[in-house]
C-alpha cells in the first residue's frame, strides 16, 4: 500500500504530540527476527534507531531482550544508567522511553519515545508510553492487513 | 549530528544518521518485511474491532471516566458505534435518539465542542432525561477522512469538568491517529467496504443492545457486565459479537455467556 509510511510517520508524529515528547521511532523485527530501524518522527529519531541497529545496543534493544519498559533519563549517563556510544550518534536525544511492542505473546518491535531534555519518567508517563505502544501494534495490524502486494519487490 | 564519529553497518558501510525516504521518514523496504511478518503470524480482525480497542486505549490514556466513538450514516445521521461502558453508550444513544448533544454539534460543525456539564447545559435541553445521571463533562472532536468529518470521538467525566486546552488538543491528536487507520483500511479495501463494515456495526448495535438486556434481565447482571461477557464469548469463539446476539436473541446461545470470567 502506497500510504503505508505516510500513516505511519503521521501516526508517530501524532503520538509524540500526545505524549509531549520531542519525537518517536519504531524499530520493527523482520523476516529473520532482526530489530531494524523502520522510521521516525523525524531525522533525530532515524539517528537513534540507525544508531541501535548498527551498535546492536541501546534502549530498545534492552527492552526487546527483557521483553520489558525501558526508561532512560539521560542516554548519555555512564553505562548502565545510559548508553553513551548510542548515544555518541544521536547527539541531540537525551531522555528515551522504550516500550516493547507486543502481538499477542509475542515481540513484534520496539517504539521509542525520545526527548531533548533529560528527564525523569514517572509512573503515569510510563502507563502512557505503554498504552501508546499497544496502540502502535494496532495501526501495524491494520497496516499488515491493508497490505494488497504480495510480491517480494519492497513495494510498500 | 555532524560530529559523530563514523559507524559502519554489518557490510561495512558508512551509516547516514540523517537519511530521509522520500517524502516521509520512514524506511519503506524495512516497513514492508515487517508488516510481511506480521502479517504471516496475525489473523486479520477487521477494522471495527480494531477501532474498539483504540476507543479501549484512548479511555486508558486519558483517564477519563469513558470514552466512544461515533459514526456518520450515507444521510449524515451520527449513530452510535462503540462506547466503553454503560454510561457511554447512554451519552451516545440519547445525541442518536434526539439529534442533539456535543458530539452531534462536533460532527456537525466540523469542530471541538466542549461542555462542562451535559446535564444544565441549555444547548441540548432534550438529553438530561435520557443519559446516565453519571455522564457528566462531555468533550467530542471530530473524525475526518479527506478532511471532510465522518464521525467523533467523544469522551466523558462523571462529574462538572472544565475542560482546558490541552485536553482538546490531546483529543485532537488521538482522533488524528484514528484518522490514519482509517486511510490505512480504505487503502486495503476500498471506501464501498470499509463503509460496509461500519455500517454492519451500526446496524448490529440494535441487537447487542437487545441482548445486553436480554442478558441484564435474565442473569441479573449490570450492562456492562452483560457486554463483556457477551464479547468474550464472543472473541473466545472466534464469532461476531452480533452473531452471537443474534443467535442468543433466538434462545440458541450457550448459558456461560452471562459470566463475563467464564471462559467458553
Amino acid at each position: 500500500m502506497a500510504q503505508a509510511p505516510v500513516v505511519l510517520e503521521n501516526v508517530l508524529v501524532g503520538m509524540a504530540d500526545l505524549f509531549g515528547v520531542d519525537g518517536a521511532a519504531l524499530m520493527l523485527l523482520d523476516g529473520q527476527d532482526r530489530l531494524r530501524a523502520v522510521g521516525a518522527s523525524d531525522d533525530v529519531g532515524i539517528a537513534l534507531e540507525s544508531a541501535q541497529e548498527s551498535v546492536g545496543d541501546g534502549p530498545a534493544i534492552a527492552s526487546a531482550v527483557r521483553g520489558d519498559l525501558v526508561a532512560i533519563n539521560d542516554l548519555h549517563a555512564a553505562i548502565p544508567l545510559g548508553f553513551p556510544h548510542v548515544a555518541a550518534h544521536a547527539m541531540p536525544v537525551r531522555a528515551v522511553m522504550s516500550v516493547p511492542l507486543v502481538e499477542g505473546t509475542e515481540l513484534i518491535g520496539v517504539l521509542d519515545f525520545y526527548a531533548r531534555i533529560g528527564r525523569e519518567w514517572d509512573p503515569a508517563a510510563v502507563e502512557t508510553g505503554s498504552c501508546l505502544g499497544e496502540l502502535m501494534v494496532i495501526v501495524l495490524r491494520v497496516l499488515a492487513e491493508s497490505r494488497t502486494d504480495s510480491s517480494p519487490s519492497g513495494q510498500v | 549530528m555532524a560530529e559523530s564519529p563514523t559507524l559502519r553497518d554489518r557490510a561495512g558501510a558508512e551509516v547516514r544518521f540523517t537519511r530521509g525516504y522520500g517524502m516521509t521518514h520512514i524506511d519503506p523496504e524495512a516497513l514492508v518485511a515487517s508488516l510481511r511478518r506480521l502479517q504471516k503470524n496475525t489473523t486479520a480482525t477487521g477494522i471495527v474491532q480494531h477501532l474498539e480497542r483504540i476507543v479501549q486505549v484512548v479511555d486508558r490514556i486519558f483517564g477519563y471516566s469513558g470514552a466512544g466513538l461515533m459514526f456518520a450514516e450515507e444521510d449524515r445521521t451520527l449513530r452510535y458505534l462503540f462506547a466503553t461502558d454503560e454510561r457511554g453508550r447512554s451519552l451516545e444513544h440519547a445525541q442518536a435518539m434526539t439529534g442533539q448533544g456535543p458530539c452531534v454539534a462536533a460532527y456537525a460543525g466540523d469542530t471541538e465542542v466542549t461542555t462542562v456539564d451535559v446535564r444544565s447545559d441549555r444547548r441540548w435541553p432534550e438529553l438530561p432525561e435520557l443519559l446516565h445521571p453519571e455522564v457528566r463533562a462531555v468533550a467530542g472532536v471530530p473524525i475526518r477522512l479527506g478532511g471532510v468529518p465522518v464521525g467523533t470521538l467523544n469522551v466523558y467525566q462523571d462529574a462538572p469538568h472544565e475542560w482546558e486546552d490541552s485536553d482538546v488538543q490531546a483529543l485532537h491528536a488521538y482522533a488524528h491517529v484514528i484518522e490514519q487507520v482509517l486511510v490505512a483500511s480504505i487503502e486495503a479495501d476500498e471506501k464501498a467496504v470499509l463503509a460496509d463494515q461500519l455500517q454492519y456495526a451500526l446496524d448490529y448495535r440494535v441487537v447487542i443492545e437487545r441482548a445486553i438486556g436480554y442478558l441484564m434481565g435474565k442473569h441479573d447482571l449490570t450492562a456492562t457486565q452483560a457486554f463483556t461477557g457477551l464479547r468474550k464469548q464472543a472473541r473466545d469463539s472466534r464469532r461476531r459479537v452480533s452473531d452471537l446476539a443474534a443467535e442468543l436473541l433466538g434462545e440458541q446461545g450457550p448459558h456461560d455467556v452471562a459470566n463475563p470470567d467464564h471462559a467458553v
